[in-house]
């Protein structure tokens, strides 16, 4: 997909961003506005601030928008059409991209490490399915080479962390 | 009284343990600029939560002295793969790796690993010097200075970063700065952004919102990378040659670390930039002969890269210390470990721990001397360093990553949130949009905030102060001269004007 049209949408993504983030400032101004805090000045509440931020990234991501669309042969009307649909053909063709699948398989590894393994395990066991699991995703090597660097890396880690350092891990 | 300070320093600096600790830094500092993909962020970032239960001292050294290492450690892969193992040597690779082809890749390193100490050892003289009237300075400031000042460093940050589009800069800075807001606010304790979440509440912590956005990305490109990179083998260092290369050069090494200094000062521009603008400066003032030697091996070209960019770390450290506002993507994260060691780096700085910039800037010397001596010993052994393979390396650097995060409050929640900002890096990386001005507006967000809302507090909500005030005019001028010429509205004009 040609950059312009990455950066068309992400810059509508903004666009929506900033608009909530202005929302957002304005009901925390509403909200110390009322009782216990009667801040009823919109320049010292503390969602002035907020409200700036998202306005500016409105602007700032408008901008940006005209530029991503600014072509001097067609009108903005036909470059939004054909980078959307320059943006779905891109969709269509990469569906079955094994690489870009193979990328998020790893980051979907990670997150399972982060969010559910770290939650339910010490540390060490954690880890070391973390490890085992991504060398073998990734084939890094050999299995036992694999098994023998997860183990003794994290058996180095712990070593490191919590007797060299005594900084208690989770 | 200085003098004293200094001695104190030198005296802890030359402690045993500290030595170690010093060595083992720089050590470590070295290798994670050697390895392509771990950037000097990255390594300031993952060791500050593990100097948490050093001595405080020691916490410095070591954080210093890996600051050092990783920004000097990427010119010996910059010269013996071609692949800068950080930023900051992108530019030592054009004549560095032309140098190793021809047999030179010792000379090549020996002359950037020297001009890197030289470098550092120059900036401390101007940390030693520009620091105290910076602070001075800085002591004129009201609140309505530093709300912009806050403004002017994310503005300028955004626009040298996103060198092609600095809207994309901007706008990087801005979520940075809405990222910031979340929590309890710091004037009224009302919170925002947190959706009813204690954790929430208590904002987003620097170290983990870092490690997400600088070195996620580097992990996860390295998984989809099939690298088959050729290392180039290290010659003979040929210290006598390439010491009197130095010393013919030595203009060239003061201009560069100049230039490296300035750089550094200015908010959230790296080490990079300073090398880059050493190399280009170095280059534009050459004879119109050589100037075609370079990229094909001009030890010119990496004298002045590696003394800009590492005479970028004590630029950066000086509005650290003076101002509490980083020069570069580091020495936010150094900002960061100040902090969490008790100190609190600002205009008060001197009043408050004048021994601590006498202190910064012996370690500083000590650090780059162990570099020098490490770096030289280390490079015998780069070749096989730059062979490991990086599927085992970084999911081992995730892990260092995970508890990086997670000793700095011991909290996973962190945790969680470097996961999350490793995916927004992720993103921001694939639009071309810069890091840096994000994490300055993390860092500078805070500032921002309170400094504006207590000084319409003291106004009762008008801004008419701001404007009578020299240096905030002086601000106002330079952020909207700023905008207009990047947003091309000086173009315009001109354009009509010729056109009449």
């Amino acid at each position: 997909m040609e950059s312009k049209t990455k950066e068309m949408i992400f810059s509508l993504v903004l666009i929506l961003a900033g608009v909530y983030i202005t929302i957002e400032g304005f009901m925390i101004y509403a909200r110390a506005a009322s009782a216990p805090y009667f801040i009823t000045e919109f320049t010292v509440s503390p969602g002035f601030v907020p409200v700036i931020l998202g306005i500016a990234l409105v602007f700032f991501s408008i901008l940006h928008f005209i530029t991503c669309i600014r072509d001097k042969d067609r009108k903005p009307g036909e470059v939004i059409k054909a980078r959307f649909a320059e943006a779905a053909a891109w969709v269509n063709a990469n569906k079955k991209n094994v690489d870009i699948a193979f990328t998020i398989g790893a980051v979907i590894i990670m997150g399972v490490y982060t969010y559910i393994l770290m939650e339910l395990l010490p540390f060490w066991a954690a880890t070391v399915i973390f490890l085992l699991g991504i060398f073998f995703y990734l084939r890094a090597d050999k299995w036992w080479k694999n098994i023998l660097v997860a183990v003794l890396g994290v058996i180095a880690i712990v070593i490191v962390f919590q007797y060299c350092f005594n900084a208690a891990l989770p | 009284m200085a003098l004293e300070y200094i001695g104190t320093a030198f005296m802890t600096a030359l402690q045993p343990f500290n030595l170690l600790v010093l060595i083992l830094s720089t050590l470590v500092g070295l290798v994670m600029g050697v390895l392509p993909g771990l950037s000097a962020t990255m390594a300031i970032a993952l060791l500050t939560g593990l100097t948490y239960n050093f001595p405080t001292q020691t916490a410095i050294i070591s954080l210093l002295a890996i600051y050092v290492g990783a920004i000097s450690g990427g010119c010996q892969s910059a010269i013996l793969l071609n692949i800068p193992g950080t930023p900051a040597s992108a530019a030592t690779a054009l004549d560095g790796h032309p140098m190793a082809l021809q047999g030179k890749g010792g000379l090549a390193i020996f002359i950037a690993t020297t001009v890197s100490c030289i470098g550092t050892l120059l900036s401390v003289v101007f940390v030693l010097t520009l620091t105290p009237l910076l602070t001075s300075l800085a002591l004129k400031f009201t609140s309505w200075e530093f709300f912009l000042l806050s403004i002017f460093g994310i503005l300028i940050c955004g626009t040298i970063t996103a060198q092609a589009s600095p809207v994309k800069g901007w706008i990087s800075g801005i979520l940075g700065l809405v990222v910031a807001m979340v929590g309890l606010d710091t004037v009224d304790t009302i919170a925002r952004f947190s959706y009813g979440s204690v954790n929430l509440m208590s904002g987003i912590q620097l170290i983990p919102v870092m490690i997400g956005l600088f070195g996620f990305p580097e992990i996860v490109r390295a998984f989809k990378r099939h690298s088959d990179d050729q290392v180039t083998k290290a010659s003979k260092f040929e210290m006598k040659k390439g010491f009197s290369l130095i010393f013919k050069n030595f203009g060239n090494v003061l201009r560069s670390a100049c230039i490296g200094v300035g750089v550094g000062i200015i908010p959230g521009v790296g080490e990079d930039t300073g090398g880059w603008l050493s190399y280009w400066a170095t280059r534009s003032l050459a004879p119109a002969d050589e100037k075609d030697t370079f990229g094909k091996g001009n030890p010119k070209g990496i004298i002045s890269t590696e003394t800009g960019n590492n005479s970028c770390i004590g630029g950066a450290i000086i509005p650290v210390l003076s101002l509490a506002v980083p020069g570069s993507a580091p020495a936010a994260v150094l900002l960061a470990a100040f902090l969490m060691h008790g100190y609190r780096p600002g205009p008060l700085l001197m009043s408050e721990s004048p021994d601590f910039l006498y202190n910064v800037c012996i370690y500083l010397v000590f650090a780059s001397v162990a570099m020098w001596l490490v770096a030289l010993v280390l490079s015998k052994l780069t070749v096989r360093l730059l062979g490991v393979n990086k599927k085992y390396l970084m999911p081992m650097v995730y892990a260092l990553c995970v508890i990086g995060s997670y000793l700095i409050n011991y909290n996973l929640f962190d945790v969680k949130v470097m996961f999350v900002f490793g995916l927004l890096g992720i993103v921001l990386t694939s639009m071309n949009f810069p890091a840096a001005p994000f994490l300055l507006g993390v860092i500078l967000g805070p500032m921002l905030d309170s400094n504006l809302r207590r000084a319409l507090r003291l106004s009762d909500g008008s801004f008419l102060p701001m404007f009578q005030r020299p240096i905030c005019i002086f601000f106002l001028a330079f952020i909207i001269l700023l905008i207009l010429a990047q947003l091309g509205v000086f173009k315009v004009l001109k354009g009509k004007k010729l056109a009449d």
